[in-house]
């Protein structure tokens, strides 16, 4: 039935080169997609506000987007307005929080864990301001990412205003090394590789991971317009379907090795490579690893707590003035029941246990 | 208008500048990828900035605009101001526009189309180079073949050719490819 009734056949997916991409290259890879009926271009992109222009404007039918962005496209946060939505969450946590050698000497080489480094990170704020130094500043990668909320909530917690205390930029991924050695920045909350590539380059120090400060929290998701997922109801499903096989496929032992040499041969992240493949070992003891969830349990699900702390963090930090209707804005965005019904469709790899 | 450019191409740089110029438009600063743009935006404070679609920079601009609040900054320009066919034809010839909140969409419009025009235009400068560079390619190559083929097999110019011809039209590839197969083939003997 499925394959019969996908009006459209042949799909443009929009990706960035990061490590958390690795699901869509698992589909592809893996003929997940081929597998629903699919044939799947993925085109990888500089940029996430280009990535959404591109799938606004219909040049790309989906894209790989950070997690908040279709709800910013909803609030028309992001000045374009075109009405987004995802039905599967790609992966969760992912991102470290990095400084430079030289704040993290000023910090005394800090406990690798939240509470401690924001002490040592409000230590060194109010000695330099009492000194009349400049701010600090630290990178994140969009406006509308966890990351930019997740420095902030940590920021807050320990007792640092992100207006006031400190600068925030943004600053890509791919540049943030050398930004970072070259003074530009003092630190950022990127995702992996790029924590552990400063320290493996020696130009910075991991000093915490963001799933310490919120467990779980969604990160990448696969996001099409409203107009799109309305008129392509049966390739959306296939697409989710096929992609919740990949992530599902990601949570079996040993596969994300394998999955780590399909990016290194990909050659998308010039990043170095022992960090790409550390970002999807399966061993857990490093701490400040990403910790990527891809598919265990009901993960992949596009959860309405995550949705709702997305808002309640735009509004926080003055992204959108609007009081929206909560329920109807994540019902709209953030599409469980149509995560069912594909998820009904992912036959061909089994779901693993929750973790 | 005071306009930035954002673009790793110099040649089209020079292209889009000199047809700004020319519309009255002053180009204040030209910028690379790699060059820090924030600082550069805070220094110039541009009404406009026209960016390369893909640049990783776009990122960069867009928070800039998120915090507009205090002081003029550039912003997108998105479906409000102008029409979404715009906008896509912009974003196939490889060109964003970021401006500054508060310009209305009749001032903005001839920028984009001039930036529009003249990136589609370098955009095909290249491909006519790039098809000009095979040509000269496959007929070096194709005249190398037809001699290793004349040379190994004994036989004469014309059954060369007519040999590499119906190769070529076996595998459904074009005559240079084939002669260079043959000539990488060679050289492994």
């Amino acid at each position: 039935m499925k394959a019969a009734s996908i009006k459209r056949r042949h799909l443009r997916i929009g990706m960035l080169p990061l490590a958390d991409a690795v699901p869509l290259l698992v589909a592809r890879e893996l003929d997940f997609f081929c597998g629903q009926g699919l044939d799947v271009t993925l085109s990888v992109e500089a940029s996430w506000a280009g990535i959404r222009d591109k799938l606004a404007t219909g040049l790309i039918d989906a894209a790989q987007l950070l997690a908040p962005m279709p709800l910013a496209a909803n609030l028309g946060a992001d000045r374009l307005g075109v009405p987004m939505e995802t039905a599967l969450v790609l992966s969760r946590n992912g991102n470290s929080v990095t400084v430079s050698n030289e704040l993290h000497k000023e910090m005394c080489a800090p406990a690798t864990e939240p509470q401690a480094a924001g002490r040592a990170l409000r230590r060194v704020i109010e000695r330099e301001r009492a000194a009349g130094r400049p701010r600090r500043v630290f990178a994140h990668v969009f406006p509308f990412s966890s990351h930019h909320y997740l420095l902030r909530e940590w920021l807050h917690c320990s007792g640092i205003d992100a207006d006031l205390d400190v600068n925030l930029i943004v600053v890509p991924p791919s540049r943030v090394l050398q930004d970072l050695s070259a003074g530009r920045i003092d630190g950022y909350c990127v995702g992996a590789p790029w924590g552990m590539a400063a320290e493996i380059e020696g130009v910075g120090h991991r000093v915490l991971a963001t799933h310490m400060i919120r467990p779980g929290c969604a990160e990448k998701v696969l996001g099409v317009t409203h107009d799109w997922a309305t008129l392509n109801p049966a390739a959306h499903l296939a697409m989710v379907a096929a992609l919740i096989e990949a992530g599902r496929w990601l949570e079996q032992p040993g596969h994300r090795a394998q999955a780590a040499q399909m990016l290194v041969d990909a050659r998308l992240i010039h990043a170095p490579e022992s960090s790409v493949r550390a970002a999807l070992s399966d061993d857990s003891t490093d701490a400040l690893g990403p910790q990527f969830v891809f598919g265990a349990g009901e993960t992949l699900s596009p959860h309405h707590d995550d949705a709702r702390w997305f808002v309640q963090q735009m509004q926080r930090c003055a992204q959108t003035a609007k009081r929206p209707n909560l329920q109807g804005l994540v019902d709209s965005s953030f599409r469980l029941r149509l995560h069912g019904q594909a998820n009904a469709m992912a036959t061909s790899v089994s779901a693993p246990f929750a973790q | 208008m005071r306009v930035m450019l954002i673009d790793d191409d110099r040649d089209r740089v020079l292209m889009v500048e000199e047809a700004l110029q020319a519309g009255g438009h002053e180009v204040i600063g030209r910028f690379r990828d790699t060059d820090n743009i924030i600082s550069a935006v805070d220094a110039l404070q541009p009404d406009i900035v026209l960016i390369d679609v893909d640049s990783p920079n776009r990122d960069t601009l867009e928070y800039l605009g998120q915090i507009s609040r205090d002081r003029p900054r550039p912003i997108v320009l998105f479906a409000q101001t102008s029409g979404s066919e715009t906008i896509r034809r912009a974003m196939r010839a490889g060109v964003s526009a970021y401006v500054v909140d508060g310009l209305s969409a009749d001032r903005l419009q001839p920028v984009i189309e001039v930036a529009i025009a003249r990136f589609q235009e370098s955009q095909g400068l290249k491909q006519e180079l790039a098809k000009a560079k095979t040509k000269l390619a496959d007929r070096r190559d194709v005249e190398r073949a037809k001699g290793l083929l004349m040379q190994r097999k004994g036989v004469d110019e014309n059954t060369a050719h007519e040999t590499l011809r119906r190769m070529a039209m076996d595998r459904n590839i074009r005559l240079g490819e084939v002669a260079r197969s043959l000539i990488a083939a060679s050289e492994l003997l």
